[in-house]
C-alpha cells in the first residue's frame, strides 16, 4: 500500500495511524529529487609538489588510513539494541540540524 | 609553541575521504612539519565517534557496503584511534561544562578551550563558517593555513630543554595526577608526599627519603640536621651554582672553596686534605653537569677527620658512581626537582636522601618548623614542605624517567663522540660512573662571539656559570679568585648546549653542525 509520512530528522511519522504485525521490515520510498543533497562542495587545490617530501609523506600515510576505513572488512557484530538506535538517531539530529544551518559535519 | 586545534568538521575529513578531506590532510601535515601541536577536544569524542560512523557508512553505502550501525561504530573508532594518534587530547575543564545558554554549545565547549592557550599562540583548524566568524583571528581554515604556511614557514622552535614533548608523552598521567590532589584536597603532606619518598627511596636505594620545599631547601636542612652553625666550615667547590655557598652562610658557617678538576670540573679530591681543620664540620661535593665526583676519595678522607659527606646532587639525581644511584653515595644526597633539572616538578621541589636513622629524623623535623609533634617545637626548623600537587607532578614523570636516563645518556654519549670528531673540547666523563647531563658543556675560547653567532641560529646556549663563587660581590671575601685558578679559567670557557632527553638527533646534528662550522 501507499501511505503519505514525513520526514523530520532522519525519522519518519505515518500521517495516519497505522499497527504493523511485524517489528522490523523492508520498504521502498520515494523521496523528491530536490531534497537530496548531490552537488559535492569542491576546494581548491593544492599541487603536492609545493610540500615537502615529509608532508607528501605524511599526507600518503593519512591517506593510507582512509583508502583502508573503505575497503577493509568488518567483522560481524551484535545487533543494535534500542539505546544504540536512539543514540543513532540524537546524533543524526544533530548532524541534520547543521546541514539545516549550511554547515559541514 | 604553536597550537592547532582541530575542529570536528577537520578530524571528520582525516577521516573519511570526502571533499574536504585533501586540504585538511594537507593541513595537518604541514603544521605537524611547522612544529605546531595539534590538539582534539576530548569532549568531542561521542560526537566524532557518530559523525565518523555516518560518514564512513554513507561511504561505504557508495561502493556498494551496507554496515550495520554497530558495525561502522567499531570501524569509525579504530578509524579515530588511528588518526589521533599523533594529536594530544584537550582535556574538557569544567568552564566548557556549563554552555546551555550558548546558541551552540557544542562550539561553545569548543571557543571556551582556546582560552586556556597563551593569547595569540592557538587556533582551531575549521571548515566551518560559524566558528570561523565565532572566533575570528583564532580560527582558519585549511586553505588559509597551506597558504600561510607556505608563504610564511613556522620553524620548530629549539628549546634549550625541550619540556613540552615529555608532558606531551605523559599528560594523561600528569593530568589525572593534579585532578586527584584537587578532589582529596590533602594540598600539604597528602598522600602523593609518601608515595613519592617510597619511590625515591626506592630508586636510590637509600633507606629514607624526605621531600623538601626545593633543593636549596634540602642543602639548608641538611646543614642543620648536622648542626652547622656559626663558626663552622663546610668544604665545597667555587664552581656551582650559588645556593650550595649560600645555605653555609646563611647558617653563619663558612665555606673554605678548594678548586676544581679541569676535565670534569667537580671539586678536586686530592686538594680537600689539606683545607681541613678543627672547625671542618662537612663536605659538601657538587655532581656538577649531572655526574657524580670523585665520592670515594672523598668519603675516605672524610672518614679519616670523622666528617658527614653531603652531595649536592641537585643535577645528577639518576647518575651512577660505581654502580650506585647518585644522592645514595655518602651521609646525605640533596637533590632539587626544578622544572628543568633531569627530574623536574611544575614549580620548585626537592629532597633528601640517607641511610642515617638520626639524620631522618632531624631532616623531618626541621622541615616542619623543627615540630617532633603537632605544635611542639623540639627544634628550630623551616618551612621546608614540597607540596602535595610537585610529588603528583613528580610521580608522573617518575614513570618515564628510566626511558629518559637511557636517553640523556646515549644523546650525551653522541654529543661526546660528535664533540670529539670535530675537535671541540668538552667536560669528560670518567669511566666508573654516569652523567646524567643535567648540562652537556663544552669548554670554547670567545665565548661571547661564539654565544652570538648560536644565538643568530636560533640555537639557545646557557653558562653554567659565569662567575666562581668565591668572584661573587657577596661571597669574595671568604676565599681570594687566585686562589682556586682552574676555576677562574673553566668560568670563561664553559658553554651550555641544549640537551634533555626529549632532544632529537636532527637538533643534536644543528648544533653540532653550527658548532663545527664556528670552529
Ligand atoms: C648545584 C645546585 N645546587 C643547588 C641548587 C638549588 O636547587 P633549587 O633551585 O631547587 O633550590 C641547584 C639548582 O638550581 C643546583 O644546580
Amino acid at each position: 500500500m501507499q501511505v503519505e509520512v514525513i520526514y523530520h530528522h532522519g525519522t519518519l511519522t505515518f500521517n495516519r495511524p497505522l499497527r504493523f504485525r511485524q517489528a522490523h521490515f523492508t520498504m521502498q520510498v520515494d523521496i523528491p529529487e530536490q531534497v537530496v543533497e548531490t552537488e559535492e562542495v569542491s576546494f581548491p587545490a593544492f599541487d603536492l609538489s609545493l610540500f615537502s617530501a615529509e608532508v607528501r609523506a605524511e599526507i600518503a600515510r593519512l591517506e593510507a588510513i582512509q583508502r583502508l576505513a573503505i575497503s577493509q572488512p568488518v567483522p560481524k557484530v551484535e545487533e543494535e539494541t534500542e539505546e544504540q538506535r536512539l543514540r543513532w538517531a540524537a546524533f543524526e539530529l544533530r548532524n541534520e540540524t547543521r546541514r539545516e544551518q549550511g554547515r559541514d559535519l | 609553541m604553536n597550537h592547532l586545534l582541530l575542529d570536528v568538521n577537520i578530524v571528520v575529513d582525516l577521516c573519511v575521504a570526502r571533499a574536504g578531506s585533501p586540504n585538511s590532510l594537507a593541513a595537518v601535515a604541514l603544521a605537524r612539519e611547522q612544529g605546531f601541536q595539534l590538539w582534539v577536544y576530548a569532549g568531542s569524542v561521542q560526537t566524532l565517534e557518530y559523525v565518523v560512523a555516518s560518514e564512513l557508512r554513507y561511504a561505504r553505502q557508495k561502493v556498494g557496503d551496507a554496515l550495520s550501525g554497530n558495525a561502522v561504530r567499531q570501524l569509525a573508532r579504530q578509524v579515530l584511534g588511528e588518526i589521533t594518534i599523533n594529536c594530544q587530547w584537550l582535556a574538557a575543564l569544567a568552564k566548557e561544562g556549563a554552555v546551555f545558554a550558548d546558541e551552540d554549545p557544542e562550539d561553545a565547549q569548543l571557543i571556551r578551550s582556546l582560552e586556556r592557550f597563551t593569547a595569540g599562540t592557538a587556533r582551531l583548524l575549521t571548515r566551518d563558517g560559524r566558528m570561523l566568524e565565532r572566533c575570528g583571528d583564532a580560527a582558519i581554515t585549511p586553505e588559509a593555513f597551506i597558504e600561510q604556511s607556505l608563504q610564511n614557514p613556522s620553524k620548530p622552535k629549539f628549546e634549550f630543554i625541550d619540556l613540552k614533548t615529555q608532558q606531551n608523552a605523559i599528560r594523561p598521567q600528569l593530568e589525572q595526577n593534579i585532578h586527584r590532589v584537587l578532589h582529596h584536597g590533602t594540598y600539604i603532606m597528602g598522600k602523593e608526599v609518601e608515595l613519592l619518598e617510597a619511590k625515591l627511596a626506592a630508586y636510590t636505594g637509600a633507606k629514607h627519603c624526605i621531600t623538601v620545599a626545593s633543593g636549596t631547601e634540602a642543602l639548608l636542612i641538611s646543614l642543620m640536621a648536622l648542626g652547622i652553625g656559626a663558626g663552622d666550615e663546610v668544604i665545597t667547590t667555587p664552581f656551582t651554582f650559588v645556593a650550595t655557598a649560600e645555605v653555609i652562610v646563611l647558617l653563619g658557617a663558612k665555606p673554605v672553596f678548594v678548586d676544581i678538576e679541569p676535565d670534569t670540573c667537580n671539586i678536586d679530591a686530592r686538594l680537600i686534605e689539606v683545607k681541613i681543620t678543627e672547625r671542618t664540620k662537612a663536605i659538601m661535593p657538587v655532581s656538577l653537569y649531572g655526574q657524580p665526583a670523585d665520592m670515594d676519595e672523598i668519603n675516605a678522607i672524610a672518614a679519616k677527620y670523622n666528617l658527614p659527606v653531603i652531595e649536592d646532587a641537585a643535577q645528577s639525581f639518576g647518575a651512577t658512581y660505581k654502580g650506585k644511584k647518585s644522592c645514595n653515595l655518602s651521609t646525605i644526597g640533596c637533590t632539587s626537582f626544578f622544572p628543568s633539572k633531569p627530574l623536574g616538578c611544575y614549580g620548585d621541589g626537592g629532597a633528601i636522601f640517607t641511610d642515617d636513622d638520626d639524620i631522618y629524623q632531624a631532616c623531618r623535623e626541621i622541615r616542619i618548623h623543627g615540630q617532633s609533634r603537632r605544635y611542639y617545637h623540639t627544634r628550630v626548623g623551616v618551612g621546608g614542605r614540597m607540596d602535595t600537587l610537585q610529588c603528583a607532578i613528580v610521580l608522573a614523570k617518575l614513570e618515564r624517567f628510566d626511558w629518559e636516563v637511557e636517553q640523556r645518556l646515549a644523546l650525551g654519549q653522541r654529543y661526546n663522540e660528535l664533540m670529539d670528531e670535530a675537535g671541540v673540547q668538552r667536560v669528560q666523563q670518567r669511566d666508573d660512573r654516569t652523567s646524567v647531563f643535567a648540562q652537556y658543556t663544552v669548554l670554547v675560547e670567545k665565548r661571547s662571539e661564539l654565544e652570538a653567532r648560536f644565538r643568530e641560529a636560533g640555537i639557545p646556549t646557557a653558562v653554567h656559570y659565569p662567575v666562581p663563587l668565591n668572584e661573587q660581590p657577596a661571597y669574595q671575601h671568604l676565599c681570594c679568585a687566585d686562589c682556586t685558578p682552574i676555576a677562574q679559567d673553566k668560568a670563561q670557557r664553559v658553554m651550555s648546549l641544549p640537551m634533555g632527553a626529549d632532544l632529537s638527533l636532527t637538533q643534536q646534528s644543528i648544533v653540532c653542525q653550527a658548532l663545527s662550522k664556528l670552529f
